[in-house]
């Protein structure tokens, strides 16, 4: 990954972090990594524990972040989200997944921020390999 | 009195269907309706919808449809819910700021309007534009003074718009907290002419507009 897109990945994280405040989410960590997969941010909002992927896309229009996710990625998020709740145990029990998708233009100006909560439910994800 | 009273009259005015209608009369099914809001503002992007309703609608919250100036805003947001939801299609054209400067505030909301309406799938068959006639597109399409008004689907498009700039403009609160964004939106208010002065532009205000201009040149000398 080059640094221009490191800083872009970044950047949509500070507008994702942004807009769950404003939305009343209190952010308790950023880019939390483990040996299974890693989260961008990790929140809470009325006593629910919320996992966020951010999506970041570069382009002239709206909507080109909306492309969906694996079920893979989805299973390394969930397992990275056992792995913070082993390693936070007084964390709420209620948990989610949501995504944000974030579109840039190619000078890093918002077009569109899209939250949907609750984007994997558990049980469609695949076994991640015993290491 | 032999004529009936003008003010009163337009005071109860709600947008309608009649502009639709004719062109569903003559055949064609989809007609998009595109609206623009932020060209005052002397921060953030313009940013223009175009709604496709289905023909002949007849869901009981268009009753409550209009310019989205004159809707609050838990309700503009509602709105803005049920015609995403309804709607055969929803685009949305985004201009930010320094393409606002280069290209101008009029021409950017064109394009703006322009890539709202190419970001439709289905393409439509002809469009209504609130004030514009859009030379640059190939969709068949005329503009109608205050559509936003006085047309449905224009005034879809303006709840659209606003709702969907309004969130841009909330985030960028977030990341720039010392101009009130949030309470403005970008907006020229003594709050935030107060704010610019202060703290200076930040990177999402429009430099061509004269009062960030001045900022920029000499500070309040």
């Amino acid at each position: 990954m080059t640094a221009g897109r490191l800083r872009l990945g970044q950047f949509g994280e500070r507008l994702a972090a942004a807009h769950l405040e404003s939305k009343g989410y209190d952010i308790l960590a950023r880019n939390f990594r483990c040996p299974d997969g890693e989260l961008d941010i990790i929140a809470q909002s009325d006593g629910c524990l919320v996992f966020v992927e951010v999506r970041t896309r570069r382009g002239d229009s709206v909507g080109d972040a909306a492309e969906s996710l694996t079920p893979l990625k989805g299973a390394h998020i969930t397992a990275a989200a056992d792995a913070y709740c082993d390693a936070n145990p007084t964390s709420p029990e209620d948990r989610r997944i949501d995504v944000i998708a974030v579109d840039l233009t190619p000078r890093g100006r918002l077009l569109r921020l899209e939250h949907i909560e609750n984007a994997f439910s558990a049980d469609e994800l695949p076994e991640l390999p015993r290491r | 009195m032999i004529c009936a009273d003008p003010p009163e009259a337009m005071m109860t005015l709600r947008p309608t269907f009649d502009h639709e209608r004719t062109l569903w009369k003559q055949g064609l099914q989809l007609v998009a309706g595109v609206d623009e809001v932020g060209r005052g503002p002397l921060a953030g992007p313009v940013v223009a919808a175009a709604v496709i309703l289905p023909p002949r609608a007849r869901f009981g919250w268009l009753a409550d449809v209009r310019d989205s100036k004159l809707l609050p805003a838990p309700k503009r947001e509602a709105l803005a819910e049920k015609i995403r939801a309804r709607a055969l299609a929803v685009g949305v054209g985004v201009v930010p700021p320094e393409r606002i400067d280069a290209l101008g505030i009029a021409p950017a909301s064109r394009l703006a309007m322009a890539e709202a309406l190419a970001a439709l799938t289905p393409v439509p068959e002809y469009a209504l534009i609130d004030a514009f006639n859009l030379p640059e597109i190939d969709i068949p399409h005329h503009g109608i003074i205050d559509g936003d008004a006085l047309c449905l689907s224009i005034a879809a498009a303006s709840i659209v718009a606003k709702v969907h700039r309004d969130h841009i403009m909330t985030i960028y609160d977030a990341l720039y907290p010392s101009y009130g964004f949030l309470h403005h939106k970008g907006y020229s208010t003594a709050e935030h002419l107060k704010a610019l002065v202060k703290h200076g532009p930040c990177p999402i205000h429009r430099r061509s507009f004269a009062p960030v201009r001045d900022c920029l040149v000499g500070g309040a000398g």
